[in-house]
């Protein structure tokens, strides 16, 4: 099986354990995100794959072949760090060509490629620069071109974006992403930034409490997540406890029922999870309740130009539900108001 | 609450005023008040230890340099014995204790290891070991060894003395560079020795060299533990000097001692050039 | 941009057999070099140890604890007192000159200055200590400058001897130690972000309230490693009592000496030797303990 493997791989520190048991497939060519909260293990599962942590057990294969102990340099694999970790002490050109130098390529060809490499990154006039003397954008760029230099087999990035301010992460979430197109490398990025997850990655792992949670497109996670901890995760989303009443109904805390997608529940009388998207909302002024058609009162308005929030309280839970302003109605707090939840945009989650 | 009308703009939290800066430089005047003392005597045109002298001349630096191009018949050693050996043993003091420093701090930062607290605490165990005792003791192991070490002696003493403080130089220097570096040396294709040799090394030159720049001033300035090491023909400077002073203080003595506190402070000030900000680590 | 191996095959090949050393086992190579000096250290003061048990002519074949009983009569018993007490006033001394001098050092804004404060406190650390004890001579001598200050202040009539007592020593002895204690300190009060200050100040604390209570509690831990230090090293101070105390301040590092130079009786200078070296350790055993619990605790608020 080409692509990269992971197979039961576990670690501990002492007796804690940083990942627990992850099996994942990782295909050729595609940029696979592992998204998760800070300290679930994302950056310690890369930094195995790198060879920068050990294996306290289980199997990481590339194209067949185990590579699990194999030391960090002779993976061939590029990374970019967290802190970009450009050479202080050497030039852009230095630091691009320090890869090749090692490799033992001749003079000539590692100046061919350091040029060809600038050029894709667009930064031909920096090459005698030193790195201190460059924006946060350049180095960004730097550290991509130094980790591609010797064609590496899989591209490792550790959060490189962090570092920079709102603006240009978007637009290097792009340029990464169309360059890793371009090469057609397997990418692997770690992000606790569910948006960059969303921009970018062809797959998305997603992580918590050491574990893997769901694997599957940014789509699928965000449309169907596996587990509250995903739907929590990803998303803004109004979960609440609610009971199956069977033919597809949940009732909810306040005692009014709703019409769910009938193939979920099964068991009737489970405490379940409910998971509906605030866009998913329709607001309307008052009518009596009908269908999912709920009666509430409005508690809280956000409105932040682009989209208005409105938080409406109905039926013992609290939903917020998200329009644009054209859609809006100008809702004061304490104002009653209706909230339709389609059926279909209900999830039920396993409590 | 009062509002103070005064124009002067009042001081913010976190700076000092200009009583505590005052009572600062008061303080540190007094600190090296004795070695202020000495460059002013050493100026002297008088013939005793009245201060402030009654006059000023640079006899005593006349004198000073007559005895060192020809020295007394009285000295066993002539100075310019005692400097070139001063200097040789604060060269290869600075030499060792900076080779056996650097991958001491290596291991010190980068690893994790079993008995790390217990490295820690020997590492700066010269500082504190009651100097006397070291040169007693040294004194013992040399003197049951079967063969004689003169010089060599002098340098194992002072290397031990000089290590914790350059140990501590460089331990602070490698922390600075942080480990992403040496893993982006790695993930590159570099050998864990490469990545140590090609990004970590010239990374924490200025560190390495204030930890030289040390071992050579505590060599130099050395006089406790080389009073109990040395023999008879071979002195550092300081043993020297008290030789010639043991029965009364010559005003020669001073005009010596300004020219090591000049070379002391033309060290000092290159080694805080050297470390920056950040301040010596002791 | 064709993406294919730039890389020679041989450097591909997974070398998955070979586990190398543990790590513990690879930082104690490291550390190697280090401790073959350490261990001259050690070996040479276990010997140290093993002489003070010897007795005079038979130095590593007797046994005997007379050496040790001979230092709790009353002339050693007075130095090792003497030595003490000598350390203990001076580290308390130091630490009160040196917090002022640290806390302005801290927060020293022209870097120009901050070089010229810290070669003044380097300066009498590092310059050999018998220069420094050459100045002292001038200036505690009975025709130097402090008897002629005190004489032109109309404090005393005639001069007063400071040289071969007490007085003097302590003064060396402060002065020499003195870098000692700064350094630990301004390292700690640097370590008080501004940040703490300046709350201090928006909740109502005047300046001396906000150094009394918030700079100088959270730098405690570097305040007693400065009293800690000044204590050990002036404990087994030798050159300053041997030159400005002559032979009439005889703390305990003045005579490990004399028992060797002119009495050739090891086993006493080695007996002494060994006090010095526990009451050191003792201490700062005590203060690691005490700097050690304080820091945890700061350091788990931020």
């Amino acid at each position: 099986m080409t692509g990269l493997i992971l197979e039961n791989v576990e670690k501990h520190y002492g007796t804690a354990c940083a990942v627990r048991d992850v099996n994942l497939h990782l295909p050729e060519g595609k940029l696979v995100c592992f998204l998760g909260p800070s300290g679930c293990g994302k950056t310690t599962l890369l930094r195995m794959i790198a060879g920068l942590e050990s294996l306290s057990g289980g199997e990481i294969r590339l194209d067949g072949e185990d590579i699990g102990h194999t030391p960090a340099h002779l993976r061939n694999f590029g990374m970019v760090f967290q802190s970009l970790a450009l050479f202080p002490h050497m030039t852009v050109g230095e630091n691009i060509a320090y890869p090749l130098k090692l490799r033992g390529v001749g003079k000539a060809e590692q100046q061919a490629r350091v040029v060809e490499l600038l050029e894709l990154i667009q930064l031909q006039a920096m090459i005698d620069r030193p790195v201190a003397k460059l924006s946060g954008g350049q180095r960004q760029r730097v550290a991509i071109a130094r980790a591609i230099a010797a064609r590496p087999k899989i591209l490792l990035l550790d959060e490189p974006l962090s570092a920079l301010d709102a603006k240009l992460r978007e637009s290097m979430q792009v340029e990464i992403r169309q360059l890793q197109q371009r090469l057609n490398i397997t990418t692997i990025l770690v992000t606790h930034d569910q948006r960059e997850a969303m921009t970018m990655a062809d797959i998305v792992v997603v992580l918590g409490e050491h574990r893997v949670q769901q694997v599957g497109t940014p789509i699928e996670i965000y449309r169907h997540p596996a587990n509250e901890f995903v739907a929590d995760f990803i998303g803004s989303g109004n979960i609440f406890p609610a009971t199956t009443l069977g033919n597809g109904r949940v009732g909810l805390p306040g005692g009014d029922t709703l019409e769910v997608p009938a193939s979920h529940s099964v068991i009737v009388g489970e405490k379940i999870k409910l998971l509906v998207r605030p866009e998913d909302l329709q607001l309307s002024s008052p009518q009596a309740t009908a269908g999912n058609r709920l009666l509430g009162k409005v508690t809280f308005v956000r409105d932040i130009g682009a989209t208005v929030e409105t938080t409406v309280e109905c039926s013992g839970v609290s939903f917020t539900a998200l329009n644009t302003p054209c859609q809006g109605m100008d809702l004061g707090i304490g104002q009653a108001v209706s909230v339709t939840i389609p059926a279909q945009a209900c999830r039920l989650l396993s409590a | 609450m009062s509002v103070s009308s005064n124009k002067r703009q009042a001081l913010l939290p976190g700076e000092t005023g200009r009583v505590a800066g005052l009572l600062s430089a008061f303080i540190l005047l007094l600190a090296v008040l004795p070695i202020l003392t000495m460059i002013v005597m050493s100026f002297s045109g008088a013939a005793n230890l009245d201060f402030p002298p009654s006059s000023y001349s640079l006899q005593w630096y006349r004198a000073a340099w007559h005895t060192f191009v020809s020295p007394d018949a009285s000295d066993v050693l002539s100075l310019g014995q005692a400097m070139g050996t001063s200097l040789l043993v604060a060269c290869l003091t600075m030499i060792f204790a900076t080779l056996i420093a650097v991958p001491a701090a290596y291991a010190l930062t980068r690893c994790e290891f079993r008995g790390k607290a217990v490295a820690l605490q020997l590492m700066s165990l010269p500082l504190v070991f009651p100097m006397v005792v070291l040169g007693l003791a040294l004194l013992l192991v040399f003197d049951s060894l079967p063969f004689q070490m003169t010089t060599s002696r002098l340098v194992i003493a002072h290397v031990i003395l000089a290590l914790p403080f350059v140990v501590k130089n460089c331990t602070a220097a490698m922390l600075g560079i942080g480990s992403e570096v040496e893993e982006a040396a790695r993930m590159l294709g570099a050998t864990p020795r490469r990545a140590i040799v090609d990004v970590v090394v010239p990374l924490m030159k200025s560190g390495i060299l204030a930890g030289m720049l040390l071992a050579f001033i505590v060599s130099f300035n050395e006089f406790t533990v080389t009073y109990f090491l040395y023999t008879i023909d071979v002195m550092t400077v300081p043993i020297w000097m008290y030789s010639r002073t043991v029965s009364s203080l010559d005003p020669t003595v001073f005009s010596f001692a300004v020219l090591i506190v000049l070379i002391d402070f033309v060290l000092i000030w290159a080694l805080e050039k050297l470390v920056g900000e950040g301040g010596v680590s002791f | 941009m064709e993406h294919q191996a730039l890389t020679h095959p041989q450097s591909v090949a997974p070398m998955r057999s070979r586990r190398s050393l543990s790590p513990t086992a690879r930082a104690w190579f490291f550390l190697s070099p280090s401790m073959l000096f350490l261990g001259v250290l050690i070996a040479a003061s276990l010997l140290v140890l093993r002489m003070s048990v010897g007795t005079k002519g038979a130095e590593w074949s007797g046994f005997s604890l007379a050496s040790y009983g001979q230092l709790l009569e009353p002339y050693y018993l007075k130095s090792l007192l003497l030595t003490l007490r000598l350390a203990l006033i001076s580290a308390v001394i130091a630490v009160l000159l040196a917090i002022p001098v640290a806390y302005t050092m801290s927060r020293l804004a022209s870097p120009l200055l901050r070089r010229v404060f810290l070669a003044a406190v380097l300066l009498p650390l590092l310059v050999n200590l018998l220069l420094q004890s050459y100045g002292w001579l001038v200036i505690l001598g009975p025709a130097g400058m402090l008897n002629q200050a005190l004489i032109g202040l109309g404090l005393i009539k005639r001069p007063i001897m400071l040289l071969y007592n007490q007085n003097g020593v302590l003064m060396g002895l402060v002065q020499t130690a003195f870098p000692l204690a700064v350094l630990p300190i301004a390292s700690a009060m640097r370590g008080v972000a501004r940040s703490y200050e300046e709350a201090a100040a928006t909740l109502g604390a005047s300046r001396f309230q906000v150094f009394r209570q918030v700079v100088l509690p959270m730098s405690l831990p570097g305040i007693i490693t400065g009293a800690t230090l000044v204590f050990a090293y002036n404990a087994s101070s030798f050159v300053v009592p041997l030159l400005l105390g002559g032979r009439r301040v005889p703390m305990l590092a003045v005579m490990v000496h004399d028992q060797i130079a002119p009495l050739m009786n090891w086993p006493a200078a080695s007996a002494a030797g060994v006090v010095l070296i526990v009451t050191t350790l003792l201490i700062m055993t005590l203060s690691e303990y005490f700097t050690g619990r304080r820091r945890r605790m700061l350091e788990a608020s931020q």
